[in-house]
């Protein structure tokens, strides 16, 4: 099912890991092994909002594939898509 | 079960409140814990074979496809935060064996919620039924409740902590603790709240449980756990005035008409009705008639 996750990433002063000059690579290296269709930051790169397609216990194994990355556990939201509006005209 | 107890369920077709009340009666019930403080009784073994009997199969698959609201899986564990899914017939199951609560929300079993509302003299619409499927390791985080919620463990252990009172007496909504997710309405009575002590209560089947609203519980299971919850969601007082009174006085031109001559021009000040009105309304609260017509419509409005 598709889901997104969210990764409330702290200051890099309070998480070392973060402060790390290869935490960006690892980042990506880690959305990937996890499958992720999609990842958007928001609020300086403090939100993480990552949409994923995974059965139901596939959830904690891929929170636990950020916490180990980032030393925070992520939390869950289901996939909202709008119903398609076909008066829109752009 | 005796041959005693099963005529009793034959002729039984509602929940008996009452009866289930009687270890500590009812008069004690709504003097010392309606509201208040929590309430622990051990339910006799006829009562919970009616309960289960009207909940029928234990079967997520189906009471998802019974729910009226919604049907959720909460999970949180050790490296995911408390997340909440929808979820359906097909994949419920799925999410249990991931480490999931499924809750099964307004579950229809008019035996039991009726019941309860007739009970409390509370509108039946306001009574829900639900169910808990905990798997062993699962539970709830501390929050509260706006529901006055009484709990029935029907199968499997579960450990509640519970708040020796109402962290927000009355509360207005449901909040999470640690959430920044509070509510207008909650904000300025949470800032002044203290979390209460708690007492550690293990709930084994048969086990009859009230929570009043407000008041901070978190729950773990060490095995699986099967639990009902009927809770009445609370109409206020407020609610009964407001509802009662719109229904009553948009029945009047006097009260339909136009507010005006609040300020503004001196002759329009004349148009001003509300000293009037409010004798009115003053009149009409006084007579225990209309008070009682207030209530009936307001009974009327919320079953329909």
């Amino acid at each position: 099912m598709r889901l997104i996750m969210r990764v409330a990433l702290p200051a890099a002063t309070q998480n070392l890991a973060l402060a790390a000059p290869d935490f960006p690579v690892k980042w990506q290296a880690m959305l990937k092994q996890i499958g992720a269709l999609n990842a958007e930051v928001r609020e300086q790169g403090r939100q993480h909002f990552v949409l994923l397609d995974i059965d139901p216990v596939r959830i904690t194994p891929t929170a636990e594939a950020v916490f180990h990355l980032a030393g925070v556990k992520p939390d869950f939201l289901p996939e909202i898509v709008p119903p398609p509006y076909y008066g829109v005209r752009n | 079960m005796t041959a005693d107890a099963q005529s009793k369920n034959v002729t039984t077709d509602t929940l008996d409140m009452r009866r289930l009340l009687s270890p500590i009666g009812v008069e004690l019930f709504f003097a010392e814990h309606w509201q208040s403080r929590m309430a622990l009784l051990p339910l006799p073994a006829d009562d919970l074979a009616f309960i289960r009997q009207a909940i029928g199969p234990l079967d997520p698959a189906r009471l998802a496809g019974l729910a009226r609201e919604e049907s959720q899986a909460w999970l949180a564990n050790d490296y995911v935060e408390h997340s909440v899914f929808p979820v359906n017939a097909a994949n419920a199951v799925q999410f249990h064996k991931a480490g999931a609560t499924l809750y099964f929300i307004n579950v229809p079993l008019p035996t039991l919620t009726d019941g309860l509302a007739d009970f409390l003299g509370a509108p039946r619409r306001q009574v829900i039924a639900s169910l808990f499927y905990t798997p062993a390791g699962g539970g709830a985080v501390p929050h509260f409740d706006k529901n006055e919620n009484f709990t029935i463990q029907v199968s499997g252990a579960k450990r509640w902590q519970v708040g020796q009172a109402p962290m927000v007496p009355f509360t207005p909504d449901s909040y999470t603790l640690g959430s920044p997710e509070i509510t207008r309405a909650l904000a300025p009575l949470l800032a002044k709240a203290q979390r209460p002590p708690e007492h550690t209560v293990e709930l084994s089947p048969g086990t009859f449980f009230y929570v009043p609203r407000g008041t901070v519980h978190h729950t773990s299971a060490g095995e699986p756990s099967w639990s009902l919850n009927l809770s009445y969601t609370p109409t206020m007082w407020l609610d009964l005035l407001r509802v009662g009174l719109q229904e009553r006085l948009t029945t009047s031109p006097r009260w339909r008409a136009i507010v005006t001559g609040a300020g503004g021009d001196p002759a329009a000040r004349h148009a001003n009705r509300l000293p009037e009105l409010l004798a009115e309304l003053r009149a009409m609260l006084e007579d225990p008639k209309e008070a009682e017509e207030l209530t009936r419509a307001f009974f009327q409005r919320m079953n329909e």
